[in-house]
């Protein structure tokens, strides 16, 4: 067995011995608590600039690393099925981030690419994963990602996410689950073999958030592919999450893992909300034992992040474990506004620039319409998302901070009620793969607004 | 409005179940009217918590516990109501659908309802079909909430209508539903009586469906 499978059943054994609480005292009292009070043992209260929502302040970056490293260890996980808290020792904690690789090899022969660790303002493009788990219908999977993934933007392979099999629907915990992790990878196979991209790397699997999917699809592909390990909510495990880590190392592949902290929620505001995902990110890698970690930061008034106080939160959060560490991050950036409108475009610069620039490794989307509504994505929205978040490389903070403060005012008093957009079939040609002219004129319009604000938006090799 | 009221407004404000129990007893001992105490009391604290939420200067524990001070303070203040004025405005059960343990959103509809005075019952998360039944039953449910994040927990709250109309039971209890992937279309097409597309409007929602009987041939929607 694996050093890595023996340090999980390490922390499974001591979660067992961990202090109890329920899960109403985790949520509600303790990890609240908790980060209010380090926030102010730090000085970290009122720090959130939401005029400069992209952090220029590198000591003040550098002040959230440490309380968040404060938060790991005085916080630990909270496992969900034995409701007993996992702490994790300094040396411990430290070992596994240092410990952690900064370079991960995914996908073979030409299509092998690296995802890398990155510094703020690091000129060396991020990796871009896509598109991320929207739901599609079971016959749209292979005409869209077999175009999709004809642009080599998009560096490895994630969704979308299907919700029926063979037209019956796919319930959770049932072993259709386990179908879909087999089913999924078929067509995963067929629309790489279409695209002419064999052999590229996957992050598996979108149609199942379980361990029944993530075995069935894990053994469908050579070489290592990435599990996607998420946790429902702030600094928390299960028994889930730890069966996927286990078959995912047992099997050669590398775990992406950690959960998202929704600001307003049990993660409070701006400043705790960074400081939690820093500690998630963190965590990861011990009791986890990840090769990359997902802590992004959502606001949960309208379940995205590219907004002010969002933005800011995971701007300050990703420099900071950027600056201090050499772990390979992914946070998503979460667009609530739906294909062929302005503001899915606006605030996937933003969002883009202010994670590029920050230091992110990478990232996989985009989130079309919240991810929300059923075919609503297309491959220009995966395209354009990708383009804005490698030709944001190298852009100084101040830069990033100058051009989403020119884009936000464009938005932000949409995102209680965003434009949904339209879904697939209305958006293309469905036999043929084509866009329609006007959802074509308004991506190429946007890419061209994107380069005349300062990225550098590379080509998609399609239309442009 | 009164001293008296300010503080109860205050201490739900703080969550200070303890002192807003004993300020509001004290004040119908006095003669105040309960319901005076708790729409001109306790709500304008609610009221304050929920704006201070929307800015982002309070979050969902203290919202929650803000909430749990006021439904404290409505079963204390129950003996001081006139005979057979009603207290709670109806029933709610509400979980989040099998094989989901997303539950943020199913605690804000929660604490939404609690405070706007139904009596809530929460299955927490990963609730099966025959759980969500079961426990409409045994506390005489008006409506059945079900929260789904994950697309592929939606699917139960289609089985769900299904199982009640199985068992005879769709029109003893109303269906409502909610959750990142759930859409108006969706609701309708598996028959649900309501969608509310935030926890705030699930409030008038549910008022709105107690009105009606039987389920709904067209759901409510609160977009």
């Amino acid at each position: 067995m694996s050093h890595s499978i023996n340090e999980i059943l390490k922390y499974m054994d001591r979660a067992k011995k961990g202090k109890r609480v329920t899960q109403k005292e985790w949520d509600y009292e303790i990890l609240p608590k908790t980060l209010k009070e380090i926030s102010k043992e730090f000085k970290l209260e009122k720090t959130c600039d939401i005029n400069n929502p992209v952090n220029v302040d590198g000591d003040l970056a550098d002040r959230f690393f440490a309380a968040g490293k404060e938060a790991a260890l005085r916080l630990g996980l909270f496992n969900d099925d034995t409701e007993t808290v996992v702490k994790v020792t300094e040396a411990e904690l430290m070992a596994s981030v240092n410990g952690a690789p900064s370079r991960l090899p995914i996908g073979k022969g030409l299509e092998q690419v690296y995802i890398e660790s990155r510094k703020p303002c690091d000129p060396n493009p991020p990796k871009f994963g896509g598109p991320l788990s929207i739901q599609m219908n079971e016959e749209y999977y292979v005409p869209l990602m077999s175009t999709t993934l004809k642009s080599k933007l998009v560096d490895i392979h994630e969704g979308p996410s299907l919700d029926t099999i063979y037209g019956y629907p796919l319930l959770a915990n049932t072993p259709l689950e386990t179908a879909a992790g087999f089913y999924e990878a078929r067509l995963r196979k067929e629309s790489q073999y279409i695209a002419g991209r064999q052999g590229m790397g996957n992050m598996l699997i979108a149609s199942s958030s379980t361990e029944y999917g993530n075995l069935a699809a894990f053994g469908q592909f050579e070489g290592p592919q990435i599990a996607l390990v998420l946790i429902p909510s702030s600094l928390k495990t299960n028994y889930c999450s730890l069966h996927k880590c286990i078959q995912t190392l047992a099997l050669g592949g590398y775990i992406e893992s950690g959960s998202p902290n929704m600001m307003g929620g049990y993660t409070l505001g701006p400043e705790t909300s960074a400081i939690a995902s820093i500690a998630d990110d963190l965590l990861q890698y011990s009791i986890h034992q990840a090769h990359m970690s997902g802590a992004p930061v959502y606001d949960l008034r309208y379940s995205g992040n590219c907004g002010r106080m969002a933005m800011w939160s995971q701007s300050i959060s990703t420099q900071a474990v950027a600056r201090n560490t050499h772990i390979i991050m992914l946070k998503t950036i979460n667009q609530v506004a739906g294909p062929c409108t302005d503001m899915f475009y606006l605030e996937t610069i933003a969002g883009f620039t202010a994670a590029a620039a920050s230091g992110l490794s990478y990232t996989i989307g985009p989130r079309a319409a919240g991810g929300k509504y059923k075919n609503h994505l297309t491959p220009l929205e995966v395209w354009f998302a990708s383009g804005a978040f490698k030709g944001a490389a190298g852009l100084s903070l101040e830069k990033a901070n100058e051009i989403v403060k020119e884009l936000i005012p464009q938005y932000e008093d949409r995102h209680a009620n965003p434009p949904i957009g339209r879904s697939l079939p209305e958006l293309y040609d469905i036999t043929t793969m084509q866009p329609t002219e006007e959802h074509l004129s308004l991506y190429l319009k946007m890419r061209e607004y994107a380069n005349k604000l300062g990225l550098n938006m590379p080509s998609d090799g399609i239309h442009c | 409005m009164s001293d008296v009221l300010k503080k109860i407004e205050q201490a739900i404000y703080d969550g200070d179940g303890e002192a807003s129990v004993k300020l509001a007893v004290d004040a119908a001992k006095a003669g105040m009217d309960p319901n005076e105490i708790i729409n001109q009391g306790g709500v304008p604290g609610l009221e304050r918590l929920g704006v201070d939420f929307d800015n982002m200067e309070v979050f969902l524990p203290e919202l929650v516990v803000g909430g749990e001070a006021m439904t404290l303070m409505i079963e204390a203040l129950v003996p001081y109501f006139a005979l057979g004025e009603e207290t709670f405005k109806g029933t709610v059960v509400i979980g989040c659908a099998k094989g989901d343990l997303h539950d943020i959103g199913k605690n804000l509809v929660a604490t939404q309802l609690a405070v706007n005075g139904f009596k809530v019952h929460d299955a927490g998360t990963d609730v099966a079909v025959n759980k969500f039944v079961d426990l409409a039953k045994e506390f005489d449910a008006d409506i059945i909430a079900v929260s789904s994040l994950l697309t592929t927990s939606a699917y139960y709250q289609d089985e769900l209508v299904k199982r009640l109309e199985i068992e005879g039971l769709r029109d003893k209890y109303k269906i409502i539903v909610g959750g990142g992937p759930i859409t108006p279309d969706w609701t309708r097409k598996i028959k649900a009586d309501g969608y509310s597309r935030t926890a705030h409007l699930a409030v008038d929602m549910c008022k709105e469906l107690l009105k009606k009987a039987g389920a709904l041939s067209e759901p409510l929607i609160y977009e």
